[in-house]
């Protein structure tokens, strides 16, 4: 009989899904999911927990093995065209990578990065403002390359963009479009 | 006086909550309190409406479905909310191929247009020949009869039914007096929890959004071609109650395996529109085809008289409501129309902020009225 991890069973994605919708809904938080046993790193918990065959994943650094990839079910596309991109946050984006970030009308098409950190709650400190966020919350990101916030940026024009989920071995935190960030560049 | 926009509110959300939970477990009502509700009892002891929660939120999970009715006490628009949005969480494995009526382990199969019907007509269990009057046994169930009840169980006809049992429908095809199934195929069927309701819809488009529909909303508009807004008096050729073998295919070898099965109520009704006679062609009936998981005999013969009258608004131009699509397929779902309406419980205090403002911008232009004052 084949085992898989937990975090490819069902109850663990539905636990993996509530605290990620927390940390969507108030950027900033952290989301622990070390006490879930889920046997794989956050970021893979994320996608497993997001992604099926109806979405799109590119994985330009190539992070994930083709094991973890089957599992994951999400057929390949270039990043330009992906509906989630993967890609390590401690080292610059990859040469002309720009993630589509939807249009006036589809806004909702920009694409999610899972960016794979070294540590949440530690390092640079990001200081965040916006939607969610009683006045100012302050999220500390590892190793995070300030690359990434720019390319943000760039891609920000409302409703378009893209949103940012930041993931550690064990944590995670979401960065939405909406969220306006200082520090850290 | 004045209206400004406030803050807060966090403290009094928390104690409406509470509440809300006192209200569940009828607390506010005084006395003491019931037994909590077992899933298993709603699930099964309200087959009928844990169903309909099904079929709105299109996903076949009835203990869920059950936890919704329960966490919503009894609310099924919110039960139906529940569920659609615990659907959309789960991934999605792939597309099953088409999956025939014709397969039902049935329950029930009745036929309105003709008594006899090869392999006959099967009642199976139906209210329809009760009559409305209180059980008041069921005050003080008799447990031991209760489990009696349960014992009696019909398993329904064997899954080879598409020989002895077959379809009214293809009975009326064999003689000429409904069109030929169409050969070729329509494409992809449109899967509306990843694309928007666009128009023109189409006709599986049209399916789709109803089979999820609310079952007031498509009768309340399916009634109104029935009694007179509109023109067409339909025949049920075949209503079907039964289990649906649901397919897969095997990962390795690709072949097709039963991979559990769904209730599924189904309806083919055959109305007098006579368009081939207008056009100088061999005059046929027309059909209407309803579908629904769960067993909801109402949804399912309201979808089809549905399905027929938007057929002959695409073909000629709508000229009743039913027949409209945009009418139609906009307005009969609960989740939409539940939310929509709930809305308006939301602050609009700018926008009525700005009609009070332009209202007493209109009134200063007139001369004062004197305000009344109570005796």
């Amino acid at each position: 009989m084949i085992t898989l991890e937990a975090v490819w069973s069902e109850a663990a994605q539905q636990r993996v899904y509530r605290r990620l919708l927390q940390t969507l809904a108030r950027p900033g938080i952290i989301a622990d999911l070390g006490d879930l046993d889920l046997g794989a790193p956050a970021w893979t918990a994320v996608l497993a927990c997001l992604g099926d065959e109806a979405v799109t994943l590119a994985d330009p650094l190539g992070l994930l093995d083709a094991r973890t990839r089957g599992l994951l079910g999400m057929p390949s596309s270039g990043p330009a065209e992906a509906t989630f991109v993967i890609a390590a946050g401690n080292r610059p984006p990859p040469a002309g990578l720009l993630p589509r970030n939807g249009t006036l009308l589809d806004p909702e098409q920009g694409a999610t990065l899972v960016l794979t950190v070294d540590a949440l709650g530690q390092g640079r400190t990001l200081d965040l403002r916006g939607p969610g966020i009683a006045a100012s919350s302050r999220l500390g990101v590892g190793n995070l390359d300030p690359a990434w916030i720019a390319l943000r940026s760039r891609l920000d024009d409302a409703p378009r963009g893209i949103d940012l989920i930041l993931a550690d071995q064990t944590c995670c935190a979401c960065l939405p479009r909406t969220t306006r960030i200082s520090g850290g560049t | 006086m004045a209206y400004v926009a406030f803050r807060g509110g966090e403290h009094a959300i928390a104690e409406a909550a509470r509440l809300l939970e006192a209200q569940r477990a009828a607390a506010l009502a005084g006395g003491t309190p019931s037994e909590p509700l077992s899933i298993a009892a709603i699930r099964d002891q309200l087959h009928l409406l844990t169903g309909r929660i099904c079929a709105e939120g299109g996903l076949w999970h009835p203990d869920l479905a059950a936890l919704a009715l329960k966490q919503a006490a009894g609310d099924p628009l919110e039960a139906a909310f529940s569920l659609r949005a615990y659907r959309a969480t789960r991934p999605r494995l792939g597309t099953t191929a088409v999956h025939d009526g014709r397969n039902l382990r049935l329950l029930r199969r009745i036929s309105a247009a003709f008594k006899d019907i090869p392999g006959g007509q099967i009642l199976g269990p139906t209210a329809d020949y009760l009559q409305r009057l209180f059980r008041y046994d069921l005050l003080d169930e008799d447990p031991a009869a209760f489990r009696a009840a349960a014992a009696l169980r019909f398993g329904g006809t064997s899954a080879a039914t598409a020989e002895s049992l077959p379809k009214v429908v293809d009975l009326l095809r064999e003689e000429g007096l409904l069109p030929p199934r169409p050969t070729a195929s329509r494409g992809e069927a449109i899967d509306l929890t990843r694309e928007p309701l666009r128009f023109p819809a189409g006709r599986s488009a049209a399916l789709t959004t109803m089979a999820r529909g609310e079952t007031g909303a498509l009768l309340a508009i399916a009634y109104s071609a029935m009694r007179g807004w509109g023109y067409l008096h339909p025949t049920v050729a075949e209503l079907r109650f039964g289990f649906l073998p649901v397919t897969w295919p095997h990962p390795l070898t690709g072949e097709p395996i039963e991979v559990g099965e769904v209730p599924v109520t189904e309806c083919e009704i055959v109305t007098m529109y006579d368009r081939g006679a207008e056009q100088g062609e061999r005059p046929v009936f027309g059909l209407g085809y309803g579908a629904c998981l769960g067993h909801n005999e109402v949804k399912a013969i309201a979808m089809a008289m549905l399905d027929r009258s938007l057929q002959n608004g695409r073909d000629r131009g709508a000229e009743v409501p039913a027949e409209d699509e945009e009418f139609v397929l906009l307005h009969i779902d609960g989740v939409d129309a539940m939310g929509f309406c709930n809305h308006y419980k939301m602050p609009h205090y700018v926008t009525f902020q700005s009609d009070l403002d332009r209202l007493r911008a209109a009134q200063g232009k007139l001369a004062p009225v004197p305000v009344e004052t109570a005796p």
